[in-house]
């Protein structure tokens, strides 16, 4: 378990107690007062959710299932119990049985959209294990990087600005879900190679974003002082030619797919093919794309281009 | 702070096609078909599935339950401790996940903004082409319950020297054989999963990790105990580079069909240095069609099959320029020979003007000439060349003049830039019998 992982899967619980908190607000060290509140009265389905959210907290996670599983029987028409299941299972590593509660949860409470989310942070992970799995046992390029796509399905920043702006509620819901799908991935492999390739599509990713930006200066920082342009132009011809043409631009979009990163034997160099798309106010292409990158002392740069 | 990085480094991308695997939700016969096939797997009546192991059984099942949209019936299928360590299995239960996942996310809606972002993104980490091995198993038996009875478009006539042809479907990793039965008629004679070049698309240069996309030949064939470890039972090379690579300036060479290194059962699709390769239980099997210098292999992506329509057209086309040029040969009227030639022709040393050179002097000499052409081999590429498209043809020509008598097979390359243009002469040689 993560550090800071409780922490989160104790806000979630919290929230998803919200209906219910007013009436069981559990007091730090009451665990004996719990347990003896549902002693006396075992149909009292509120008591044993605060035991279970008590449990939950204190890691006592069977007997935390058990409590929740208490409420389900007693009010098989509440959603919560089960979500908490969920966070307990999560919590205990045993995804899919998370992903069932979250299942049964949105059975009764059809279209609860915290709860999809959650679900489909769930199945991401399990993606992404298995996934790992399958490069544990053969080596794919290809795979790879669909792996780190994965990786990075969930926008950890965007993930964060939503939490001054969102309700309460679903913020917990949402971290927890970040949570899920930032877990550490199983070891695989030929880890170099996966770290080049991810630095590798970063600078490619900046490429694109100043080109998009229009950031002349960030765009042009992202070619090497080695690159070459084709068409018999120098350098500074080129340079002052980008200048002119993304100056001129009042809107420049550029999008990428299909991006297959190679890189060299020594890690130093890689080819990336890509399908780029692009649209700005005068023009519109799409065509298949090869950059060269070499890694200088500032970083991956850009030393040939060329469209394929 | 690392999650920012990452974070970063996400490519703003379009949501890749549906492709494959990916649920389709297309035509209502598609859906009829995949709930068909689902049906006789799990009956599991028919000889197709009666001969596959329990584990393929399962995977193909995942894979079509996949196909049909319904990711969690392919989780299901998918279970004990074997799936573990099978890297298809593996696969084929993340991509379930992940289809659930893009579901779950689709459901939640647009409960937050990013969301949208997050759909995408699990939308382009699409897994599909890892599963092709899954697919190609599921078509092959598929065609096998269906009694799929098309040919491939590409192939027009089988001379008397073709005992069988390969056809490589590079994007679909899948290796299709017919051999000619004792009746003369091509049937198909294996099905198989096939691991091509880690690098996509055709091959250009030595080392690019590409397999060429062309008509080739099997070379020789042999079982080396030397190779076994790294090459399995049986390799049968191919004849890469041939006269229409050279004439691109494509090299490298080695292109040859062999099996998985010792130990290996499953390799991704794209895999090798540009060799083709298959599990080594399969490998003896299929190499037994292989004939050397008798076996054609095409290799393409996505090759096409047809009832016979485009075939035919393609074919009459084809004829009708060969006996043209024959006539024009024989009528000695140089001009209206050479019209046949392309500009990037290539026999031998000679290009164009010093064929045109060569002809007519030969053409001067002569009071008459005859050339019969008889048992053509006709075979369309499936891949675009610089030139547009190509089509192999060889048959057996004799000839007779007044001067000179002489027997043996003939291949010419014909081009032409589009359909509406006429095919053209890019290479011709005499080849050995």
């Amino acid at each position: 378990m993560r550090g800071g992982a409780l922490l989160k899967g104790a806000a979630l619980l919290g929230v998803l107690l919200a209906p219910l908190t007013a009436v069981a607000a559990p007091a730090d060290n009451e665990l004996a007062q719990l347990q003896s509140q549902v002693d006396r009265d075992a149909l009292n389905y509120q008591s044993w959710f605060a035991l279970g959210v008590k449990q939950s907290k204190l890691r006592n996670y069977p007997r935390a299932i058990e409590a929740f599983n208490k409420v389900s029987e007693l009010r098989p028409d509440l959603a919560e119990p089960h979500n908490n299941l969920a966070v307990v299972y999560f919590q205990m590593g045993n995804f899919t049985a998370a992903a069932r509660e979250l299942d049964r949860s949105l059975e009764i409470k059809p279209g609860h959209a915290a709860t999809e989310s959650s679900l489909g942070a769930i199945y991401l992970r399990l993606a992404i294990d298995h996934i790992g799995r399958s490069l544990a046992l053969r080596n794919d390029a290809q795979l790879r990087q669909q792996y780190e796509r994965l990786l990075r399905v969930r926008d950890v920043q965007a993930e964060e600005s939503r939490v001054a702006e969102a309700p309460a509620g679903e913020v917990a819901a949402t971290t927890t879900s970040a949570e899920a799908a930032s877990a550490k991935a199983p070891t695989v492999v030929d880890g170099d190679g996966a770290k080049v390739e991810q630095q590798v599509l970063q600078a490619v990713e900046q490429w694109r974003t100043a080109w998009s930006g229009r950031d002349i200066d960030a765009f042009l920082a992202s070619y090497s002082d080695r690159f070459q342009p084709g068409g018999g132009q120098t350098l500074e011809q080129w340079r002052d030619h980008k200048r002119r043409v993304i100056g001129k631009s009042r809107k420049i979009e550029v999008r990428l797919e299909k991006v297959l990163v190679q890189p060299s034997r020594s890690g130093k160099r890689a080819r990336v093919q890509l399908l780029q798309h692009y649209r700005s106010d005068a023009l519109q292409s799409s065509g298949r794309k090869q950059l060269e990158l070499e890694l200088e002392t500032t970083g991956w740069k850009i030393v040939g281009e060329g469209s394929l | 702070m690392k999650w920012h990085l990452v974070a970063a480094a996400a490519l703003a991308m379009l949501p890749a096609a549906s492709a494959g695997l990916a649920a389709m939700g297309g035509g209502s016969d598609d859906a009829e078909r995949n709930r068909r096939i689902l049906e006789t797997l799990e009956r599991g009546d028919s000889a197709a599935v009666r001969e596959l192991p329990g584990n393929e059984r399962a995977i193909l099942k995942a894979a079509i339950a996949l196909k049909s949209g319904q990711p969690e019936v392919a989780a299901a299928s998918l279970s004990g401790d074997w799936v573990k360590a099978d890297p298809l299995a593996a696969l084929l239960v993340a991509e379930a996940y992940r289809q659930q996942a893009v579901q779950a996310v689709a459901s939640a809606g647009d409960y937050a903004r990013n969301l949208q972002g997050e759909r995408s993104r699990l939308e382009e980490a699409d897994l599909t082409p890892g599963l092709r091995e899954a697919e190609a198993k599921l078509d092959a038996m598929i065609d096998r319950i269906d009694g799929a009875s098309d040919l491939p478009r590409d192939i027009l006539a089988l001379g008397s020297n073709v005992r069988s042809y390969f056809l490589v479907d590079k994007a679909r990793s899948r290796l299709i054989v017919f051999e000619r039965d004792g009746k003369g008629q091509f049937r198909r004679v294996a099905d198989e999963y096939v691991v091509t070049g880690a690098g996509s698309g055709d091959k250009l240069r030595e080392g690019d990790g590409r397999t060429p996309n062309g008509i080739y030949r099997f070379k020789s064939k042999s079982s080396d105990p030397a190779l076994a470890d790294r090459y399995g039972p049986v390799v049968v090379p191919t004849d890469y580079p041939n006269d229409l690579d050279l004439l691109h300036g494509k090299n490298g060479h080695g292109i040859w069909m062999h099996g998985f290194q010792s130990g290996v059962d499953r390799r991704p699709p794209q895999d090798t240095k540009g060799c083709f390769a298959l599990p080594n239980d399969r490998l003896p099997t299929v190499a037994a069609h292989a004939y050397p210098g008798q076996s054609l292999v095409l290799v393409g992506e996505e090759l096409a099959f047809d009832g016979g329509g485009a075939r035919q057209a393609l074919l009459a086309g084809v004829q009708q320029m060969v006996e043209q040029w024959r006539q024009d040969w024989q009528s000695l009227d140089s001009e209206a020979y050479l019209r046949h030639y392309h500009p990037q022709f290539r026999s031998g040393g000679r290009d164009l003007a010093a064929w045109s050179r060569y002809k007519r002097q030969v053409n001067s000499s002569k009071e008459y000439a005859k050339v019969g052409l008889r048992d053509f081999t006709i075979v369309h590429d499936p891949n675009r060349w610089p030139e547009g498209e190509v089509v192999l043809v060889e048959f057996e020509q004799q000839y007779e003049s007044d001067n000179f008598r002489d027997r043996g097979r003939k291949r010419l390359l014909l081009a032409r830039s589009d359909a509406v243009s006429p095919w053209r002469i890019l290479i011709e040689r005499e080849i050995g019998q």
